[in-house]
């Protein structure tokens, strides 16, 4: 059977790999590692930003293997994602590489994408409605083991039932087992014993989405807050974005109206790339209660520094603590840690929470 | 606080000064605001050109990943906030159909009215939906202008920005050409741009700047506005026309970044000797003229 790359996102890779199915395709994806990033940062040009150089990376990997078609999003935007899948095309094609990537976009009725495999209805339609189902699981998944981690008596219980859960639902081939496994879900993450009584701190990552959920990218900052007793909230989800794109949401505060109403006092404009997302998001967690926030973004991502004065603004408005950390290859885990480390310190000051930590 | 202007709101201003930061879109037209805004009764105050003051001041007040145009136009702004209490500042999305602008000039008027306590008035500049003479006119008259005279004053302005010679630098008899590209903020700046055309006349050579004109656009992959000039003028040199082509480009550019090494292999193509210039608020003039006289002294014959 052809063998398709998907981009690396995260635990959302699960459900992209299940949408290639539904080419007839068997996906070919992997978890970023510090090999696939050296690939891409000895390939890309020197100053593109992280995600760029780790999906080249990724994509390379694959054609090592011997992976010959890849999937890549279109973006239509002002920043750099749009000339991601173009760009990476042609340095691939400067190395002698075979592999064709394809886009989501349009070209006349249907996607090239399709065309070429050219897969039966019934196929594409079960593969589709299988990837929609593996996105709401990771969805839940997600938020459960964002509220369980921060209070799990063993350090580490939630992270492992996590990824017992994505193995699963990684194998799960069927719509019945992956319904099966998400009715199971929040019954297991009942059974993780849990510190009853302790309010947690809330802490919101908002920024990029690339590297919000790329673990490896973004050095696992959703298990170092976890393991401090914070709970997380990770604005980017992948299901709500989809329905976004698609126009799915109308007028809740997910929808591209409502962010830009949220957004208006400080940014009147979509700037692009994820810019009005982290804006409105941080507006809402401010007015959410939440006790801080964490910025994510590549270093040098344009739309993402460019608010970066907003956000500060936003901070001193609401008195919501912002932490902005940029990522890039040369990032030190150890120094994040340090940061993310000091920055709950501060807020737990804040807060006058007694310092009480399994770690 | 931000002015912005509507179809239907006017603005109600008193004429008075207005600040023009010397940054950014100020080098897309060069003369036009000041002209604009002189015709309408403001009395334009342009912040005096980057200098080495201008540029530690950016390097104290602007956000630290931002490149030099950005860091620059902030420290502009901040010098002309001392001075006035209105300052103009655009949302440029697009200056050409079918193109988009560096994001990072959409957020500008935002962030300023965060950054500064000033007046700011603006406008979008979007001309994939609207020409620029269009929006002159609706700029015009919700600044109290009548139709008509909004009318006479944006074709005056528009066919002011028609009537720059394409190519700024005088021409001498003899010596090579040289194509100078970049981004119309960082080939205007004399600050960042200005050593390079004096060192490469210094040489005896020909530096003439691209650009500024407006080529028949035909579909590339490439949809910055800027860039795709560039791209283009770079696309339609012919063999022997350019004995080399020297890109100006500044540290952290996010659309130089993505697009200089498909520029480069585009060179490559039509063999024409092809170099990047890295700007920054550090580089130094005496490495920038090594580079050069390198360059010149291996492409010369």
């Amino acid at each position: 059977m052809t063998r398709v790359a998907v981009p690396n996102f995260g635990n959302y890779t699960i459900p992209l790999a299940a949408s290639v199915e539904c080419l007839g395709a068997e996906p070919w994806c992997s978890m970023s590692t510090p090999e696939t990033t050296r690939l891409g940062i000895e390939a890309a040009p020197e100053s593109t930003c992280l995600p760029f150089k780790a999906n080249l990376g990724h994509f390379l990997k694959a054609a090592q293997e011997g992976v010959e078609y890849a999937v890549m999003v279109n973006s239509v935007g002002t920043c750099r994602l749009r000339y991601y899948r173009d760009l990476q095309q042609k340095i691939l094609d400067r190395m002698n590489v075979r592999m064709h990537i394809f886009t989501l976009g349009y070209d006349g009725f249907k996607p090239p994408l399709i065309r070429h495999f050219d897969p039966p209805f019934r196929t594409f339609l079960a593969g589709v409605a299988r990837a929609v189902l593996k996105i709401k699981v990771v969805d839940l998944l997600e938020l459960q083991a964002w509220r369980t981690r921060a209070l799990e008596l063993h350090p580490g219980d939630t992270t492992k039932l996590m990824h017992a859960c994505l193995k699963e639902l990684e194998e799960a081939k069927t719509v019945q087992e992956i319904r099966g496994l998400r009715r199971a879900i929040p019954g297991r993450f009942r059974a993780v014993p849990v510190e009853e009584g302790r309010e947690p701190l809330r802490v919101a990552l908002v920024g990029e989405a690339t590297v919000l959920r790329d673990k490896y990218l973004n050095h696992n900052v959703e298990d170092i807050l976890g393991a401090l007793g914070v709970q997380v909230y990770n604005f980017f989800l992948l299901g709500l974005e989809t329905k976004k794109i698609f126009h799915l949401e109308f007028s809740s505060r997910h929808s591209r109206r409502g962010r830009l109403k949220i957004a208006r006092p400080y940014l009147k404009s979509l700037v692009g790339g994820h810019a009005i997302e982290t804006v409105s998001n941080t507006i809402y967690s401010a007015q959410d209660g939440y006790d801080g926030a964490v910025h994510i973004y590549p270093t040098g991502c344009m739309p993402e520094v460019s608010i970066k004065p907003i956000l500060s603004k936003i901070s001193q408005d609401y008195r919501l603590p912002i932490l902005n950390c940029s990522f890039d290859e040369h990032t030190s885990h150890v120094g994040i840690v340090t940061r993310i480390e000091t920055f709950v310190d501060l807020l737990y000051e804040s807060k006058n929470k007694a310092w009480s930590l399994t770690v | 606080m931000i002015l912005r202007t509507t179809r239907r709101k006017a603005i109600r201003v008193e004429p008075g000064e207005i600040g023009i930061p010397r940054a950014l879109y100020f080098f897309y037209h060069p003369g036009l605001w000041e002209s604009f805004f002189a015709s309408l009764g403001f009395t334009p105050v342009v912040s005096a050109p980057t200098s080495r003051r201008t540029v530690e001041r950016a390097g104290r007040i602007a956000e630290a990943e931002h490149c030099l145009p950005v860091k620059l136009f902030q420290a502009h702004l901040h010098e002309l906030v001392e001075k006035v209490d209105r300052v103009f500042v655009p949302r440029v999305l697009s200056t050409l159909d079918g193109h988009i602008s560096c994001p990072k000039l959409a957020a500008l008027p935002d962030v300023a009215a965060i950054e500064f306590e000033v007046e700011i008035l603006t406008v979008d500049i979007d001309q994939r939906r609207k020409s620029l003479g269009d929006t002159l006119v609706a700029l015009a008259r919700s600044l109290g202008a009548d139709r008509k005279t909004a009318r006479s004053i944006a074709s005056k302005a528009v066919q002011q920005t028609r009537s720059r010679p394409r190519h700024s630098s005088e021409r001498r008899p003899s010596g090579d050409r040289y194509l100078i590209l970049g981004h119309p903020y960082t080939l205007g700046d004399g600050f960042i741009s200005g050593r390079v055309f004096g060192t490469l006349r210094k040489l005896g050579v020909n530096p003439e700047r691209g650009i500024l004109a407006d080529p028949k656009m035909s579909d590339s992959l490439v949809k910055w506005d800027t860039m795709s000039r560039m791209y283009h003028e770079l696309e339609s040199i012919e063999p022997g026309q350019y004995a080399g082509v020297i890109q100006i480009s500044t540290f952290n550019c996010g659309c130089d970044s993505m697009l200089l090494d498909h520029f480069r292999s585009v060179a490559m193509d039509k063999r024409i000797p092809y170099m990047v210039l890295m700007f920054d608020e550090h580089t130094s003039l005496g490495g920038v003229d090594t580079r050069l006289e390198a360059f010149v002294d291996t492409i010369r014959p």
